[in-house]
């Protein structure tokens, strides 16, 4: 299955998926709109797209003209790992508080984009929480967590 | 109508030239250069992180700033094209063409000045002719009801659509997405609720800023790490930065033919300010007595872009402050500063609030000598910047993307949105699809609906807008370019100039 049949595929079950779940609101007519139409027509005209992708998919696979792409490729552990990293300090910045969470995180993600010299790791993580500290709590008066640390 | 101008310039400047004002112009355009010299924020994203920010700031300082931001990212997006031939910003991606030949032939100076020039004199001019349209589109602007708004929507959808890189198909079921996006939350008619599981969080809406920094901020770096990071670093030495006489002589008509074609195609709903570029190198190159050096060095293929980019970021806000409809991405975020603090950007605009309608406007003469000052005597700065590591680098947009979206109604699940949106940004644009006309999309949504149902409740049926002229004109002038995309050799031209350009650059994307 090549990349552009995932990516037709792909829109074509969200169309569905919006179709279906717009019938679960009031449709109403043309005159009398109801909350479900506009989503149910866009729905409507995403598996209309996706069907053109889908076929003009399959026509170029026939001429074998297709440059495939590959979807997990270079250094997409490293990418994924960002993710991981983003998810966890979102799911606790507000119980940990932004000053561990963006020494932490800074840290963190240096390591992980090569960042070999601990001791830069540590003055830049430093330094970058305590800019973020002056220009948003200090000058700007964001309101930001405090959390376990209290400060 | 001169004495007119003249008066709305007395206002403009009257309520622009305050100590404060000037400091919001300065912090604008210097974080604009800023973030058009370093990769992986563009203004989009940037102005998304500076909203929070601007609630505490006098209404006209923080629109001043913003556009600042926009305006200054297209200078600084060219010291990066033509010293390490990596586009800072999207816009500059034609400038790498000629600019980067340029000074690797030891003309990074005059490249870099007349870069700079050319943005003033395409600013300069293209705000001139804001000046000189704003007022009668936003008259004519009076007349549009809900047909004709939704009409105006539907056809700067087509044209974000048809001036994508890429597949229009494509381009269209992002912006359906976009709009189908945009549905979540609470209905706009009756106050009901739509797709929101339940969560306080989402009858909000999914939110245009992190959306936003999702797609244009994490997306992105997640694409660059991916990548593997490549370090590039400006070694050569920088002298003479003023261009001659004799490239003068070869550039005025360029940067003429560049500001007019910026100008007009920024004013379209969907026009950008990348697209004016790629068809000011494609011009310059055809009117050419020399079309064999481009690619090669001509200072032409410098000059005409660079003033079509900046005069598209003049025009995009004709659309936005007559009309009230954004004709961009940036332009729909910058939206979100207007509303922020009660200003709705429309016909009215420059009769009810003039100092902020012409205040903006003048701000953006004061903003460019500034830029000018910055980029050609403080070139020298810039370059030193480029010397930042990415991998120092990302982590701290990462925060500030965080960090932003955080700030906006101190709510984490906000936060969770926008990595959503981070990976789905990082997969559609590896599959192909271009994030703009999604954001555009999810930007319209809300008035798109409003103005759709509206319509049908006044006529209907679906023939309400045929049977109006304007709408009748909008919406046949979108079905034409629908079909125009579908016969490639009217469209090839601009195709061909493009597929050039994205061969060379394959990280290059049709972003605003």
């Amino acid at each position: 299955m090549n990349h552009e049949m995932i990516g037709g595929i792909f829109w074509m079950v969200f169309g569905i998926v919006l179709c279906s779940w717009s019938g679960t609101y009031e449709i109403g007519t043309f005159s009398h709109p109801g909350t479900g139409l506009m989503p149910f027509l866009l729905g409507a005209l995403l598996i209309v797209l996706s069907t053109v992708i889908i076929v003009q998919s399959v026509r170029s696979k026939k001429k074998k003209e297709e440059k495939q792409i590959k979807i997990f490729s270079g250094n997409w552990k490293k990418a994924g790992l960002i993710v991981v990293v983003l998810l966890v300090a979102c799911f606790t910045f507000e119980w940990v508080g932004y000053v561990l969470t963006f020494f932490l995180m800074s840290a963190v993600l240096m390591i992980l984009g090569e960042c070999k010299n601990w001791k830069q790791v540590a003055i830049i993580a430093f330094c970058t929480t305590l800019g973020i500290y002056l220009c948003f709590v200090v000058l700007l008066k964001q309101q930001l967590p405090k959390g376990i640390l209290g400060v | 109508m001169i004495m007119g101008i003249y008066d709305n310039i007395i206002v403009g400047f009257g309520a622009v030239l305050s100590w404060q004002n000037l400091l919001f112009c300065f912090a604008g355009v210097f974080i604009g250069t800023l973030i058009g010299v370093l990769p992986g924020l563009g203004p989009v994203a940037t102005i998304s992180l500076l909203l929070p920010a601007s609630f505490s700031m006098p209404p006209l300082g923080s629109i001043i700033m913003l556009c600042g931001v926009y305006y200054g990212a297209m200078y600084g997006g060219s010291r990066t094209s033509i010293l390490l031939n990596i586009p800072g910003e999207a816009a500059a991606i034609v400038t790498c063409l000629d600019g980067y030949p340029m000074a690797r032939k030891g003309r990074a100076g005059p490249a870099l000045g007349m870069a700079a020039f050319a943005s003033g004199i395409g600013t300069t001019l293209g705000v001139l002719m804001l000046m000189l349209f704003a007022p009668i589109l936003a008259k004519g602007a009076l007349k549009f009801g809900s047909t004709e708004n939704f009409a105006l929507m539907v056809f700067g959808l087509t044209m974000v659509a048809y001036m994508a890189m890429g597949s229009v198909v494509k381009a269209i079921i992002m912006a359906t997405a976009g709009v189908a996006a945009a549905t979540v939350g609470l209905d706009p008619m009756t106050g009901g609720t739509r797709f929101t599981m339940d969560s306080i969080t989402l009858m909000d809406g999914l939110g245009i800023v992190p959306a936003a920094m999702g797609m244009f901020g994490i997306g992105e770096i997640l694409l660059e790490i991916e990548g593997n990071i490549k370090e590039q670093s400006f070694s050569g030495h920088i002298k003479g930065l003023y261009p001659t006489i004799k490239d003068w002589i070869r550039c005025k008509w360029s940067i003429l033919r560049g500001t007019i074609i910026g100008f007009f195609v920024g004013v379209l709903p969907g026009g950008g300010t990348v697209v004016p570029t790629f068809m000011s190198y494609a011009t310059e190159k055809r009117m050419s007595k020399h079309p064999e050096e481009f690619g090669h060095g001509a200072i032409e293929g410098v000059a005409g872009p660079e003033a079509a980019n900046n005069a598209a970021s003049a025009g995009s806000l004709v659309t936005l402050l007559s009309l009230g409809i954004p004709a961009n991405i940036v332009m729909a975020v910058l939206l979100g500063g207007f509303v922020i603090h009660g200003i709705q950007p429309g016909p009215l605009l420059m009769v009810s609030q003039p100092e902020i309608f012409w205040g903006t406007v003048c701000s953006m003469y004061i903003g460019n000598i500034m830029l000018i000052i910055l980029n050609v005597p403080m070139v020298g700065l810039w370059v030193q910047l480029l010397k930042i590591p990415f991998k120092l680098l990302f982590p701290l947009i990462l925060i500030l993307c965080f960090l932003g979206v955080y700030s906006l109604n101190l709510n984490a699940n906000e936060i969770l949105i926008m990595i959503c949106f981070g990976i789905f940004g990082y997969f559609t644009k590896k599959f192909g699809y271009e994030g703009a006309p999604f954001l555009l999309g999810m930007v319209l949504g809300p008035l798109l609906e409003n103005a759709f149902r509206q319509s049908m409740a006044l006529g209907s049926d679906l023939t309400i807008f045929f049977r109006r002229p304007i709408s009748a004109v909008l919406i046949s002038a979108s079905l034409i370019l629908l079909a125009i995309s579908l016969f490639p050799k009217i469209k090839g031209k601009r195709k061909e100039v493009a597929k050039k350009i994205l061969e060379e650059h394959p990280e290059a994307e049709y972003e605003e």
